[in-house]
């Protein structure tokens, strides 16, 4: 995984955790239904609330016993307004932001 | 007869006298011959004498004498017949028509005749007035229970009459009680009345008012009503707004990625994304500002709806109440007017009444003082008939002294008894006999054969009229000696049949009367009493 060093991060809270990804990796922000879609260069990722753009975050990496407990893919976590995010990949999204999961839980739904 | 007599013994006297004069003359002339007078006068008129001496006891004497022998013969059978005469006449006296009868058929010709039609009259009328005095005597009794009775049911009456009198002045002071009860409440009923009617027209003011109170409420709810229409096209607006606002924060937001990604150069433009998204977002506040207030607005206009549709409600119960109160209003005015007309008629009833009342117990006074005279004179009557039907009885006894050949005669009825008993030879049957008379005869309390020593030999009751305690009353008699009873003294005074006139009988208190007659042996010789004691309300009842 690797640390973004582009300028600004778009903020945005899904499935009630808040999530940072690279503005370099955002192509596109779009209203998707009762929530967004946010279209990177790997594909597309969904958020409930885009709670703004940040200049700076100050991202680390997930400390061992964090991985243990979480085994998703991330680029890192940061702290902003005392609240906890996850840095996105945006080439491995997790699972949470993913598109296909959304539209799983729809197949799921239709079945 | 007498004269017969005297004429011979005037006749007597002169053969007497004459004899005297001859046997004068004689001397005379025994004296004048003596001294020296005639013989042939002396015997001339000794001849003459002589020859009057005979013709005069051929013509005078001898007849005479015949006179005399067939006048004595006279006076015998006269004897003799005034002798059956007076037998016959002392029956008639003792009231025995039947023995007079036989005794009369001994008297010569006419006067038999005679005698007997006179008896035969004597009896008929004897009869007639034995059978008359016991329907007198009944008819007495008859009155005297009906006397007794009235001036009972009299004295009732007049009891009833003066309780009835004191139940009228106790009603008639309640009657005056109710009529000033009734006035009062006509009074109260007419002031109901009056509140009824003041009653009656706020409640239809209150109807009105609540009527009107409904229709602006429904005013309120159709306003609340408009007024909700025209929140839902705020809240249209609002979501317009919003729709807009998120946009605009999303064409912010990709402005901001976009300054981002240009670096310095975007710099400026991220100020404008900034601002842009700040505007937004104060859009987005406002938004949410006006949807809280018109969410507070709606939430108001909904619990005004509410409200109002609930007072409507409420309104529409309450006017309902209002209307069935007026209606109940009305109606209770209607019987209030009712009750203070009803009363109102009750009052001038009572008060009719009340006067009636007073009215009545005057006349149940006047009424009370009638009955209390027609008490007294019931009692006077009751006294008389009470008198009537002792006379009656007294009547009765008079007649039944007459001793006839009639079902109605009492001697006649024991003579026949005493003839049916003498034959027979011992006391069981006798007794026997005895029994079966008695029950024959309903009115007969009781029969008896006392020997003259005053012994009883025979005793029979009548079950009918005397129960057993009053049966073994009279079987007392037994232990006594009857010969001090009034009535064996009376029949033994001349030994014939008697009737003893009426006394309370000691067996059941009621008026009886005993007849009786000796009884005589097969030769002829007395030996007893038949008594029979005679209910006098059963005699009288045949």
């Amino acid at each position: 995984m690797s640390v973004p060093h582009a300028r600004g991060f778009l903020l945005l809270r899904r499935a009630g955790g808040v999530w940072g990804i690279a503005n370099s990796a955002v192509d596109g922000l779009a209203r998707s239904g009762e929530g967004y879609r946010i279209a990177t260069g790997d594909g597309a990722l969904m958020a409930d609330e885009i709670l703004g753009v940040v200049e700076d975050l100050a991202v680390r990496p997930p400390a061992p016993v964090v991985r243990r407990f979480w085994s998703e893919p991330s680029a890192g976590l940061a702290v902003h307004g005392a609240l906890p995010l996850v840095v996105v990949d945006p080439s491995r999204p997790p699972a949470a932001l993913r598109l296909e999961a959304e539209e799983g839980e729809m197949d799921e739904g239709r079945d | 007869m007498k004269d017969g007599t005297e004429t011979f013994n005037q006749a007597r006297m002169g053969l007497i006298l004459m004899i005297g004069i001859g046997v004068s003359g004689l001397l005379l002339l025994m004296v004048s011959e003596a001294g020296g007078g005639q013989n042939w006068l002396f015997d001339i008129f000794l001849l003459a004498v002589i020859a009057t001496l005979a013709l005069y006891h051929k013509v005078v004497y001898r007849p005479q004498q015949h006179l005399r022998q067939r006048v004595e013969g006279t006076e015998k059978r006269r004897g003799e017949i005034e002798n059956t005469l007076v037998q016959a006449l002392d029956r008639l006296r003792a009231g025995d028509l039947v023995n007079c009868s036989d005794a009369a058929r001994q008297l010569p010709g006419t006067l038999a005749l005679t005698l007997s039609n006179a008896t035969n009259s004597l009896d008929a009328l004897a009869q007639q007035i034995q059978t008359s005095s016991i329907e007198v005597a009944s008819a007495a009794n008859s009155v005297n229970e009906i006397a007794s009775e009235l001036a009972s049911g009299s004295s009732e009456q007049a009891a009833s009459v003066v309780e009835i009198t004191a139940a009228m002045e106790e009603l008639a002071r309640t009657a005056s009680q109710i009529a000033e009860n009734a006035s009062r409440q006509a009074e109260l009923a007419a002031r109901a009345e009056a509140s009824g009617e003041s009653g009656s027209a706020a409640v239809f003011e209150a109807v009105s008012g609540v009527e009107e109170v409904q229709k602006r409420i429904s005013a309120i709810a159709s306003r609340a009503d408009a007024l909700g229409t025209r929140s839902k096209e705020i809240y249209r607006v609002l979501d317009l707004i919003t729709e807009i606002a998120q946009e605009t924060h999303i064409l912010s937001l990709n402005a901001a990625i976009e300054a981002a990604a240009a670096g310095a150069d975007g710099r400026r433009f991220s100020v404008v994304a900034e601002e842009v998204r700040h505007l937004a977002q104060r859009s987005q506040e406002s938004v949410e500002s006006v949807r809280n207030l018109l969410d507070e607005f709606s939430s108001s206009i909904r619990a005004t709806i509410v409200a109002t549709e609930e007072g409507s409600k409420e309104a529409g119960r309450v006017l309902e109440r209002s209307r069935a109160a007026a209606l109940a209003i009305e109606e209770l005015r209607g019987a209030s007017g009712d009750t203070s007309r009803v009363a109102r008629q009750i009052s001038l009833a009572t008060q009719q009444q009340n006067a009636a009342s007073d009215e009545v117990v005057m006349t149940l006074r006047e009424v009370s003082l009638v009955v209390q005279r027609m008490t007294g004179g019931l009692k006077n009557l009751s006294s008389t008939a009470d008198r009537l039907n002792q006379l009656g009885l007294e009547i009765q006894l008079l007649a039944q002294s007459f001793h006839l050949e009639s079902p109605r005669s009492l001697k006649h009825l024991v003579e026949d008894w005493a003839v049916q008993l003498e034959p027979l030879q011992s006391l069981q049957e006798k007794e026997a006999a005895l029994d079966l008379l008695v029950r024959a005869a309903p009115f007969v309390e009781l029969g008896y054969m006392m020997a003259i020593d005053g012994g009883t030999l025979a005793l029979a009751f009548n079950k009918d009229l005397l129960d057993e305690r009053q049966r073994s009353l009279a079987a007392k008699v037994r232990e006594t000696d009857v010969r001090s009873r009034p009535w064996f003294k009376a029949v033994s005074r001349h030994w014939r049949t008697t009737l003893i006139p009426p006394y309370e009988s000691m067996q059941n208190s009621e008026a009886c009367f005993t007849v009786c007659t000796p009884l005589h042996n097969a030769d002829g010789s007395l030996y007893a009493v038949l008594g029979i004691d005679i209910n006098v309300t059963g005699w009288t009842r045949i």
